[in-house]
């Protein structure tokens, strides 16, 4: 009874964050004709009549119409549906909160999001790192610049995974089993990912002349709670990559 | 089937990082070794299953070199050898229904009863009036297995153990 009375609250702390930054609350469709373009997620599949629908694996794709068709600064608070998730973290179906700031940048929206996370749970320690300082620190490489080769040796050294990995699932893996275990209590902001983990966000050269995404998850206690980008604006970027 | 050898699922833990490829990570306990290992695998990787099957058997004598049991369903006999049997053999009585594990038509390991009711052949003599007392003794069983009883027990006397313990419970009647 008590998390369902605490679920109710953070649904109204949430509605009100919003509603108070004038970001517009969108009802979209969790049930549509196509699904994502992720080779990792698998959407549901429900069938009426002979047509075949997808349970959405977030609002993502609604959420961009609306805002190509000019509606703004837009949020939902809704559910997402992925096949073979399931886990002591992980639920078919689960909520999401998705927004989108336009204008913003990545900073803007990571300081955004610890604003709301404050509202909620406040007086969390803060720190925040790129990708490749926590990299450097937990695992002494360079994730921009390492060999494929020489992170699989560390993915056997340092997870129980036996075989050949790609140079990302290798990266994503370490991170997950080396790097986030390690990570300091209270709240992680963890920002520019390697440009092959940057699904649909803008990529720029960092100070060392990396390609990098800008690209953020925000942790809490070791747990992945978001994932935010500064989104890819570029109509014929856009198209090269839904192509690939 | 995990580097040769026969394995069963001790735990599972789906790993998903926010985008990109999931992994499972399984606790695992080798059948053959015993040993309990980890190992991380991509979500959706196929294993090569096992033929192993627990089936309950009851043993029937010892010829020196491997331990005969049989399915009383069937009547099939089978016969583990000192490897499969191991620590169980302490505890195998004639008529016992136990656990055997086959891998492939074979046995691979044994499970005895968790109680065994066997007699004392050896120990040392009790004193009389000793029962309130604390404090036990080495008791020699007709298995051979060793175990500590209260010191009025001796040799003849039936006793129950676990065997998993290896620990009196009681005195019993055979």
């Amino acid at each position: 009874m008590k998390y369902i009375a605490e679920r109710a609250r953070l649904y109204r702390q949430i509605r009100d964050f919003f509603a108070a930054r004038h970001v517009l609350e969108v009802d979209v469709p969790t049930v549509g004709r196509t699904a994502a373009l992720d080779p990792n997620l698998e959407a549901l599949q429900v069938v009426s009549g002979k047509q075949t629908y997808y349970l959405q694996t977030s609002p993502e794709y609604f959420h961009k119409r609306l805002l190509s068709a000019g509606y703004g600064s837009i949020y939902s608070l809704t559910r997402a549906y992925r096949q073979g998730e399931q886990g002591r973290l992980h639920n078919p179906e689960f909520a999401i909160l998705e927004w989108y700031q336009v204008g913003f940048t990545m900073q803007d929206l990571i300081d955004e999001t610890l604003s709301l996370l404050d509202g909620i749970k406040p007086d969390l320690s803060i720190t925040q790192n790129s990708y490749a300082e926590l990299f450097e620190e937990h695992l002494g490489i360079n994730p921009h610049q390492v060999s494929t080769a020489e992170v699989n040796h560390l993915v056997e050294k340092h997870t129980s995974y036996r075989g050949e990995l790609s140079l990302d699932s290798a990266l994503e893996l370490l991170f997950s089993q080396a790097v986030e275990p390690r990570l300091p209590t209270g709240i992680q902001v963890v920002t520019h990912y390697p440009s092959g983990q940057a699904a649909m966000a803008r990529r720029i050269e960092d100070a060392c002349g990396y390609s990098v995404a800008l690209r953020f998850e925000i942790y809490l206690e070791g747990v992945e709670l978001a994932n935010g980008y500064e989104e890819l604006t570029d109509p014929d970027e856009q198209r090269n990559r839904f192509e690939q | 089937m995990l580097d040769g050898d026969p394995c069963s699922i001790v735990d599972v833990e789906f790993v998903k990082p926010g985008k990109g490829q999931a992994f499972t990570r399984v606790k695992v306990k080798n059948l053959s070794t015993g040993r309990v290992w980890e190992r991380t695998f991509k979500s959706g990787e196929s294993l090569e299953s096992a033929d192993v099957m627990d089936t309950e058997m009851q043993y029937l004598y010892n010829d020196g070199e491997f331990w005969h049991f049989m399915d009383p369903n069937s009547f099939e006999q089978a016969q583990a050898d000192q490897n499969a049997v191991g620590d169980a053999a302490q505890w195998l009585k004639e008529q016992d229904t136990c656990v055997v594990t086959m891998y492939n038509g074979s046995p691979l390991s044994v499970t005895p009863p968790n109680h065994v009711v066997l007699e004392i052949v050896d120990t040392d003599p009790g004193v009389r009036g000793d029962t309130a007392q604390g404090g036990n003794k080495p008791a020699t069983l007709n298995t051979g297995a060793v175990v500590k009883v209260p010191l009025f027990l001796e040799i003849g006397d039936i006793v129950k153990v676990d065997t998993r313990t290896a620990e009196y419970l009681g005195r019993a009647k055979d």
